[in-house]
């Protein structure tokens, strides 16, 4: 994990996402905050771990097979299925 | 409140940045693989928004705050974030300190001054930050 940053990732686009569940009342901007920084960490951490199927089938670009292999074998990616 | 289907997606230009730099240089995403991680992303607020909510909703507090949101990260088996998210979490509240005291000092001098009609621009700045400091505690989310 690289050295600890502000979100790249709008906050105002990460709060609509949190508006959009009806049982979330009030969300602190802290909590939106942490939110758009965790996206970020999984982005990452997606990219990394479809790459690892790119590079099995020796190819420099990432595709969509890729990111299907990745969810399919990871456990923590199983709420994409 | 309804919402566009386009303004559930997270921008791509960004999305795309932070690929590329998880990635090796020369490196290349294709414009599916790239829509595939930006709604995998998408899904991800939504999960872990879920998540985060039924520890607020645990702690019978109305409000999702930070700390919820990391007890989701480890629910979700996503452990290795907590570490790095709280010290983005402590390097964001320095930073929002920082933003009130430097607004808070700005104040004092305005008010030691007198009104002049040529400092409205000025005021309207002011205003501005305001907004942001009356939401920097609570987002409501009206529902």
């Amino acid at each position: 994990p690289g050295p600890a940053r502000l979100a790249r990732l709008p906050l105002a686009r990460v709060k609509a996402l949190v508006k959009a569940d009806p049982d979330v009342s009030l969300a602190s901007q802290e909590a939106v905050f942490v939110l758009a920084r965790a996206t970020e960490l999984f982005v990452e951490t997606i990219a990394k771990d479809a790459y690892v199927y790119a590079q099995q089938g020796k190819r420099k670009t990432l595709q969509r097979k890729d990111l299907d292999n990745a969810i399919e074998a990871i456990d923590e990616f199983a709420f994409l299925e | 409140m309804a919402e566009r289907p386009e303004d559930l997606n997270l921008p791509n230009a960004v999305i795309t940045r932070i690929i590329k730099e998880a990635l090796p240089d020369g490196v290349n995403i294709s414009k599916e693989a790239r829509s595939a991680i930006s709604r995998a992303a998408s899904v991800f607020v939504l999960y872990a928004t879920s998540c985060a909510n039924n520890f607020a909703v645990k702690g019978k507090r109305k409000t999702l705050n930070a700390g919820d949101v990391l007890s989701a990260m480890e629910e979700m088996e996503f452990q290795r974030f907590v570490a790095p998210l709280k010290e983005s979490l402590e390097v964001y509240r320095r930073e929002q300190k920082g933003k009130k005291e430097a607004r808070k000092d700005k104040d004092k001098k305005a008010d030691s001054e007198e009104q002049d009609k040529s400092r409205e621009e000025e005021n309207d700045d002011d205003d501005e930050r305001m907004e942001e400091e009356e939401q920097n505690d609570e987002e409501e989310v009206d529902n």
